[in-house]
This record gives C-alpha cells, structure tokens and sequence, in this order.
C-alpha cells in the first residue's frame, strides 16, 4: 500500500466530521504514506478548513480527476 | 419548470425530533425557504420543534394524517430508523400524501415488499428508500442532498446512487448547465420507483433539455429504461443523453455498498448495461468525473 485517497462527496455525511476523523486517524497510526483528500457538499468549507489548520501533511484536491491525478503523481513520487 | 417538486410543495417530517431529522430540516429551511410544514411523532403530537440555527418552529403531530389535514402538507420525507421505517411508509400511502421520500437505508427487504404491494394500490408515489431525496434548484429540497451544488438549469438527473447523484450535480453545475429537478431513486433492489418513471417525467417537462442517468451493477432497470428510451424514441420523443454504471471492476456475487449493487446469477453486469444504454442513444462516460462533460460534449454535438 503506497498511498491513500479519500474521496468524499457529503449529503448526510458532513464533510467536517469526515476531516476530523482523517485527522485522529492520521495521528493514531503516524501515516507514512502519502494521503489525498478530496472534500465536497455539506459543510464543505468548514471540512476544509480543519484539514487546512491541521498542520498535517494531508494533500487537498478539488474534484475527482483532481484527486486521482494528485494521487498518483504522490504515489510515483 | 422541474419535476415532482417546486416552490409550493409542503413538506411533512417523519421523523424530525431526531438528530438527522433535524439537522437536515434545518438545511431544507436554509434552502430558499423549503416549505417545512411540520413533522411527526406518535408520543410528541402537540409538542413544538424548533430549529438550533435560527429558532423557527414547527408543530410536532401525532400521526401523517392529522399533519397533512392541519398544514396541507402534499409530502412527506422520512428520517426513521430501519425497523420503522416501512411503517412510517405506510401511514403515508394511508394518509395518501402524494410524494413520500424515504431517506432511511437498511428498510428490511420483506418490509419493502409489503409496501411496494400497498404502493401499487395507492394514490401516493415513493421515492427510496436509501436515497438521497429530491431536489429543484432555488425551489425546494426534500432529503439530504447538499444545497451549495446546485444551480438552475436544464438537466434532470436521476441516480441510484447518492455521491454519484451529487457528482453528476456538480459537475453539470461546473459545466454552466445547472439543474430542472436532481432525483435520487436509491440503491435498493425493491424501491418505490425507478428509472422508467422519473425518464418519463423529464421527457415531458419542456425546462428539461437533457438528462442524466446515473446506474449501477445489479438488477435490469437500466435494460429497462434503455428499451423505454428506444421504444419513445420511436415516437419521436428524444432528448440528448449522458450516463455511468458503477461497479465495473465489481466480482461477480459481490455486494457493492448498496443492497441492491450485486451481480448474481450472471445478471447485472456493468457491460451489459453500459451496452444497452449506448443502444439508447446514451453516451456513457467512462469516468465517474467526466460526466457533466461527457453531457456538455454531447449537446455540443
């Protein structure tokens, strides 16, 4: 396992309990691999926000072409 | 114009004194003025909800149809847990409130059964249940699609799956198209309706100038919908098309996140039914990512 991707388009998820989720989960394990997280839909902006003021290497995408590109170009190095 | 609803649908809440209930009652609300009209609860009747954001209130009734007579509500959504959630259906369909929305997931498939029967009967429609509801831009939102997506336009979207349903959304939003009316029919094998009817609908409504359809392995409603759509064809009703089947990569007996994703019986199958849709004169993207421009390139011709 080489790198990870979340993808997360929000309606009954939102997006800022996702982020702090990535975040406690990052920090439990000491992720060494790269992580992209792309966010999207309910609560979007906070979601993003919380990853932004994490201060953790968490990679940000913008849509899902976005991602996938970010992401391997992580993994490839 | 859009489909099944607009600015003056009222809506009822099945379910609105829980946290979901509520928390999505609030967004509907926040909405352009979504017309929430009240909501149930067998031991709350007579008691008030009021929203943590801004204070409205709304009455607490003890059954649908003492909340449909007092508020003239012609909806319903519903936010109850599995196990009540067929029985929440059917105080609907008794009540016959005309456009019943099943948010829940997990309603037992046997439950579902007894409703679609009761369904057939009735005066009322359902859509779900595991779905993510309805949605016409700037005029109302029932369920829990995200309202920041969306912008008014001329695409009707209809989905089996929920993210896809936003996908589609965003990216025919990102196109510059917008959106008639967004549905989702919901990811279950026996659900209160399918393709057919909701590409039926969309054909008929002049605002809607192209549509996008959205399915996924398991089942035959997009063979289904695919004959419907040549059969009218055949008519002369035709609109420009842009569609995806998830779960391609899916082995064969595998569920795939949704009860009703599953290839069995060597039925169900992703290439099949991208292979029928194509037959309909729909161009299905290969990318979950590419379908706004997919439908963009599409009506570029």
């Amino acid at each position: 396992m080489k790198g990870i991707l979340v993808n997360i388009f929000g309606g009954i998820m939102r997006c800022d309990v996702i982020a702090e989720g990535v975040i406690a989960a990052v920090k439990e394990v000491g992720l060494q691999v790269p992580l992209v997280v792309r966010l999207e839909g309910t609560n979007v902006k906070e979601g993003k926000a919380i990853l932004d003021q994490s201060g953790l290497n968490v990679i940000s995408a913008d849509d899902l072409d976005d991602a996938a590109q970010k992401i391997v170009k992580a993994v490839q190095g | 114009m859009s489909i099944l609803v607009n600015k003056d649908t009222r809506v009822l809440v099945q379910g609105l004194t829980g946290k979901t209930g509520t928390f999505h009652t609030e967004q509907a609300l926040a909405y352009y003025g979504t017309k929430m009209v009240g909501g149930t609860h067998p031991k709350k009747g007579g008691e008030t909800w009021s929203s943590g954001v801004d204070g409205t209130e709304l009455p607490i009734f003890a059954s649908v149809a003492e909340g449909k007579e007092r508020t003239g509500a012609n909806a319903s959504v519903i936010y109850v847990p599995p196990a009540g959630a067929a029985a929440a259906i059917e105080e609907a369909i008794d009540a016959e409130i005309p456009l019943i929305v099943c948010i829940t997931e997990g309603v037992p498939v046997l439950d579902m059964v007894r409703v679609k029967a009761k369904l057939d009967k009735s005066k009322s429609r359902l859509i779900g249940p595991n779905c993510p509801g309805v949605l016409t831009p700037e005029e109302c939102k029932i369920g829990i699609m995200p309202g920041s997506i969306f912008s008014k336009g001329s695409v009707g979207i209809v989905s089996r799956s929920g993210t896809l349903t936003y996908e589609a959304v965003f990216q025919t939003t990102n196109e510059g198209l917008g959106q008639t009316t967004a549905v989702g029919i919901g990811g279950d094998p026996v659900k209160g309706t399918e393709f057919i009817d909701m590409l039926e609908m969309f054909l008929a409504d002049e605002a809607t100038k192209s549509i996008v359809m959205i399915g996924e392995i398991g089942g035959s409603a997009e063979e289904d919908a695919a004959q419907f759509l040549i059969d009218e064809a055949k008519r002369g009703r035709k609109k420009p098309m842009a569609g995806f089947i998830a779960g391609r990569t899916a082995p064969p007996g595998r569920t795939m996140g949704h009860a009703g994703a599953v290839i069995s019986g060597g039925k169900g199958g992703a290439e099949e039914k991208i292979a029928a849709m194509e037959a309909a004169g729909i161009c299905v993207s290969a990318s979950p990512a590419r379908i706004g421009a997919t439908l963009a390139e599409v009506l570029k011709g």
